[in-house]
């Protein structure tokens, strides 16, 4: 039974998202499409009109353009995805308790598809990541995978916070305004830290946090671990609970 | 189900059922739905139905009281019961992009015996499109479309919530004839809330009626119709009715209409007077008016 009642949930959460899924993996490929038309493009020398100290510079930036950047919409599709989820309504809630499958069923549905978009999201980008440095004619630095697996792993977490703030606050409008609150400055935040980050010369600050990854990638990994566990037990609770 | 499993009386037992909200009460609310009928669950606006049937649900948290269904507690068997039963609510929970085939796959994962072949079966029958969206169907189009699911699972109880509210009186037909045909299968049960009498009238074998959060009258509805009586009669002969036979009175210029609730008693005491069958609608006119005694 539980098999089978998650097979058809899980159907019917990506049928409801399936334009944002669409929408989101779309924009996300074009981008990775440009980089690597970027990439073919350096490699031909077309960066050879740029002076030398901007050329490492201005490379790290289209690095962060074609490669984090489709990362983070990957990861926008996991949170729109899970977002568009969480738009159950009152009256679905109270029809859904009339059911005999537990909210714990529909958290795991729900865990799964997250789990499993951001799975192949990142299986696409450590494949473009590989095809990169075959056309730059570079090794894929363990680095660089680092960084950008703490990346992915610190935005689903917020994501996942922000799915227990929209059952939380309930309706809406309120989990519109809670998405833009938490989803635009951090969006902001990590834009500006890239570009800052790609900005300062000899690239000391992409240095930084290229190192602070690979250093952290194991505590980073376990804190993610266990904020999936305690999430998906505080969303199922949250599903199974009773009107006042 | 085994025999043991069949082997309950009531469908439904609600034995001191208690919620408590800021200005209201619902106050130890006991009735028993029996194997095999529709129950007619009556009252006015906010009296607490839509309450009681979200406790049976187990929609909501109660403060207290006990409710079976099918037998068992409807608590700790909640997975086994919901299971055997269909809620139908006023409002159509189903997404608006949904069309038949989505809802068919979902409903699939939601109940183990869900019945594709019955769905689609009800779905002609219904004359429900099945490659138009839920969203832009009508009103009754959509009520259709939850019995259709309600009913293609093997649901011994179905519970509706206002659920014809709404409805124009050819669609509310249909669907009071579709309850008919599921309850020739005598081990079938509904419990029905609804303000508009007129259906229950038609329908039910039992009523409930509930005023306030308070449980004023339970029984078979032919009884309860049987034991009471609208007497009309002028103003001084209502000054000689004794106040303990009187449910409440309505005056008009010309003459005073009198609910009595023990008619065949009140014919012996009253023999002068004229006293009629009456209907569910004026029997909860006059007990929401029992406070007032004498109204206009």
């Amino acid at each position: 039974m539980r098999r089978k009642t998650l097979k058809y949930l899980i159907y019917r959460d990506l049928f409801l998202a399936r334009k944002q899924l669409f929408g989101y993996g779309a924009i996300a490929l074009l981008m990775m499409v440009l980089g690597i038309l970027v990439s073919l493009s350096t490699k031909c020398g077309n960066l050879a009109h740029v002076p030398e100290q901007y050329r490492d510079v201005l490379e790290e930036c289209l690095f962060m353009f074609s490669c984090v950047l489709p990362v983070y919409m990957c990861a926008g599709v996991g949170i729109s995805v899970v977002e568009s989820m969480q738009f159950d309504d009152a009256r679905w809630h109270r029809f859904r308790l009339s059911t005999p499958v537990s909210g714990y069923i529909f958290a795991l549905s729900k865990y799964i598809i997250l789990l499993g978009i951001e799975a192949v999201c990142t299986g696409i980008v450590l494949v473009y990541m590989w095809g990169d440095s075959v056309i730059r004619g570079d090794e894929v630095s363990f680095r660089t995978i680092a960084f950008m697996l703490v990346v992915t792993f610190v935005l689903l977490m917020f994501g996942l916070l922000m799915q227990i703030l929209i059952l939380l606050l309930g309706t809406f409008e309120r989990a519109l305004i809670a998405m833009v609150v938490i989803q635009v400055p951090v969006m902001c935040l990590v834009l500006t830290c890239f570009l800052l980050s790609a900005a300062i010369p000899e690239d000391v600050g992409m240095q930084f946090f290229l190192d602070l990854s690979e250093t952290c990638l194991p505590q980073v990994s376990i804190v993610f671990l266990i904020f999936l566990l305690v999430s998906f037990i505080v969303t199922a609770a949250l599903y199974e609970r009773r009107e006042k | 189900m085994s025999d043991l499993e069949n082997a309950f009386e009531n469908a439904i037992e609600v034995k001191n059922l208690t919620k408590k909200y800021d200005g209201f009460k619902l106050d130890y609310i006991s009735f028993s739905v029996p194997k095999g009928s529709i129950m007619g669950f009556i009252g006015q606006n906010g009296a607490g139905k839509s309450t009681t049937i979200k406790a049976i649900l187990n929609i909501i948290k109660t403060d207290g009281g006990e409710i079976r269904l099918l037998g068992k507690d409807h608590i700790k068997y909640e997975t086994e019961v919901k299971e055997q039963m269909a809620a139908v609510f006023d409002e159509c929970p189903f997404h608006d992009s949904f069309k038949a085939k989505q809802l068919n796959i979902m409903f699939k994962g939601l109940y183990q015996n869900w019945d594709e072949k019955l769905f689609h079966q009800y779905l002609e029958r219904f004359d429900l499109p099945k490659n138009k969206k839920i969203g832009q169907f009508s009103k009754g189009m959509k009520m259709k479309m939850q019995i259709a699911t309600a009913l293609s699972h093997g649901a011994k109880l179905l519970i509706m919530d206002e659920a014809t509210t709404g409805l124009d009186p050819v669609v509310r037909n249909e669907i009071l004839d579709i309850f008919r045909e599921y309850l020739s299968d005598e081990t079938n049960s509904i419990l029905m809330s609804s303000h508009i009498t007129s259906d229950l009238d038609k329908i039910a074998d039992c009523i409930t009626f509930i005023d306030k959060g308070k449980l004023l009258l339970t029984g078979y509805k032919d009884d309860i119709l049987e034991a009471h009586g609208l007497m009309k009669c002028s103003e001084t002969d209502y000054q000689k009715i004794a106040v303990e036979d009187i449910v409440s009175a309505r005056k008009s210029d010309f003459c005073v209409d009198v609910m009595v609730s023990d008619r065949v008693a009140c014919k012996k005491k009253y023999a002068w007077a004229n006293i009629e069958k009456t209907n569910l609608e004026d029997i909860m006119l006059f007990y929401i008016n029992r406070e007032k005694r004498e109204w206009w």
